[in-house]
């Protein structure tokens, strides 16, 4: 014992210490962020009976060389996401915490088209935002619940670093001779890129609206009469678009966010409890049957 | 003792003092923010952006408002009971219009007075910020910015006014695009401007501020005096209370990047009054 304070009180025994301390606190702290984010996801899942998909993209300040880390809704995150509704009894309502600056139409289109399908209740938390594809995903949802100061975006589809709509206002504009070859191949793709995304704005929308309003509604979001960073707000949302929202975001919704701080590393953007969710006392869904 | 003792006792007193130091830095930063809070009775938010030199390879990181800035600050704002009156304080060179317009616009629906205390320099996004505030405090000779669009490193108006000035089929067909967008960011920027500052008394000038600011009256880094907005009709005074600038020299230029928003944690509400259940 008295050999062990010793060596402990002796310079090399305090580099020990320090060493232990930097090294084996930071891992435990992430361990202990972990549980409380689990808690957290759970405490929700309990409170609402439901399964909980998180999909939270913070834009991880610099890498090792200073460039902004950009993240988005990439096919990744549609992956875990389709896996996570799979892997969710058909009759357990879903809950999606959105935190995205949009991403690829393609994943968006996959996860949006997999939450309208799913039987149950879905709903859509945004607690800060959710622009563009994290928008478009929203639309699929029963459901959409902002916070009083959260904000949605335009769905219109970009090519690139141009906006569909405005490569389609200079073919409208100049006449077609001194339009560059390049610009019409963007014109065509635009065209079409805005009409897909229409459609499945439309699509996504049915049900909850009369057709001809979902149709006003999708051509208002799609067709790039805001610029792609034009924040919707509540309001805005309630009057133009005129989509079902409530305000009546639950606090487990924003513990769960604060949990999610901006990241030192990467790591993954989408989380949620692993293993199936069922209704107390109902036989599984044949879906659970693959595992 | 021996040399190579002194050697650890040397390493480990060098490994420590930034710890502490920072850790002395806080205490004095929390201690004075508690001070302002407790004599003005408000909820003290800050938002202050220096420039960071990375001490790594040297590359100069450019900090500017951000979505998460706007996250952080709207969540101290929802922490807050709705009569509590804000006290932001900025210091910062702008940002995306989209994180700027969103605390704006939290700040205009705060029930409780707001007052947007500018010490240096609120640019951009952060002069977008002050608008909405019910009252902006700055000193003698801080400014705030025209809020005009950019689109990356062109001022919008400047791309409309290359569409204004040549003949269009003449016009590379990517100032077409910038200038469609150009078009819808000033339209939406200007009428922003104009809902964070209704029923505020501007002697009806409103409308003329509206565009005076966001339709590239002025270069981008144009510096907007306190007499300059004074004259423009902004609800301004000067002011400034002695402990805001005491605080400001505790935020010194940092070596490593640290969090933007900061401010006490705890919800801020009424003693008399039973607090509702907050976010958080």
């Amino acid at each position: 014992m008295k050999r062990l304070l010793k060596s402990i009180f002796s310079l090399k025994g305090l580099v020990a210490v320090l060493f232990v301390l930097f090294v084996v606190v930071p891992i435990m702290q992430s361990w202990r962020i972990e549980k409380l984010r689990d808690d957290a996801i759970s405490a929700l899942e309990k409170k609402r009976g439901s399964r909980v998909i998180v999909l939270i993209h913070r834009q991880e300040s610099v890498n090792v060389l200073g460039v902004p880390l950009v993240r988005y809704i990439n096919i990744e995150d549609s992956e875990a996401i389709l896996r996570a509704i799979r892997f969710t009894d058909k009759n357990t309502p879903i809950d999606f915490i959105l935190h995205t600056p949009g991403g690829l139409v393609l994943a968006a289109s996959q996860i949006a088209k997999a939450i309208k399908r799913h039987p149950a209740k879905t709903t859509v938390f945004v607690p800060h935002y959710a622009m563009s594809g994290g928008t478009l995903i929203a639309l699929a949802a029963n459901e959409i619940v902002m916070d009083t100061n959260a904000v949605l975006g335009p769905i219109d589809p970009q090519l690139g670093d141009f906006p569909a709509a405005s490569v389609l206002r200079v073919v409208e504009r100049k006449p077609i001779d001194k339009i560059d070859d390049m610009t019409l191949v963007l014109a065509d793709q635009s065209q079409k890129a805005i009409a897909q995304v229409t459609a499945l704005a439309q699509e996504l929308l049915s049900g909850k609206m009369p057709p001809e309003k979902a149709k006003e509604v999708a051509h208002r979001l799609a067709s790039g009469i805001w610029t792609h960073d034009f924040p919707i707000t509540v309001e805005t949302a309630k009057e133009l678009i005129g989509l079902p929202i409530s305000t009546e975001i639950p606090g487990e919704v924003f513990l769960v966010t604060t949990l999610y701080p901006q990241a030192q590393q990467t790591q993954p953007s989408v989380f949620y409890l692993p293993g199936p969710r069922y209704k107390i006392g109902e036989p599984a869904g044949q879906e659970t049957a693959i595992r | 003792m021996a040399i190579g003792d002194i050697f650890w006792l040397f390493f480990i007193l060098s490994a420590l003092q930034p710890m502490m130091q920072k850790r002395l830095l806080d205490f004095s930063r929390q201690r004075l923010i508690s001070k302002i809070e407790n004599d003005r009775g408000s909820r003290v938010i800050l938002l202050v952006h220096r420039q960071e030199t990375m001490s790594f390879l040297g590359f100069p990181v450019y900090k500017y408002i951000s979505v998460d800035d706007s996250e952080e600050v709207i969540r101290a704002i929802h922490m807050t009971d709705k009569d509590i009156p804000i006290d932001l304080i900025l210091h910062t060179p702008g940002g995306l219009v989209l994180a700027s317009l969103q605390i704006a616009q939290a700040i205009k629906k705060h029930k409780g007075k707001v007052t947007a205390f500018v010490p240096h320099y609120a640019m951009s996004g952060g002069t977008l910020i002050s608008l909405a505030a019910r009252e902006i405090v700055m000193s003698d000779s801080a400014v705030l910015g025209p809020v005009d669009p950019q689109l990356g490193q062109y001022p919008a108006a400047s791309v409309l006014k290359v569409i204004a000035r040549k003949p269009i089929k003449d016009i590379k067909d990517q100032t077409l695009i910038m200038a469609d967008q150009a078009e819808k960011a000033i339209f939406q920027v200007r009428e922003s401007v104009k809902e964070l500052m209704d029923g505020k008394p501007t002697n009806g000038k409103v409308d003329e501020l509206a565009r005076l600011l966001s339709e590239g009256t002025w270069t981008h880094d144009f510096p907007i005096t306190y007499e300059r907005a004074k004259a423009l009709g902004l609800p301004v005074n000067s002011n400034i209370p002695d402990d805001v600038l005491k605080l400001m020299a505790l935020y010194p230029q940092p070596t490593r990047t640290q969090p933007s928003v900061e401010y006490l944690p705890g919800p801020r509400t009424r003693r008399e009054a039973a607090s509702p259940a907050a976010n958080g």
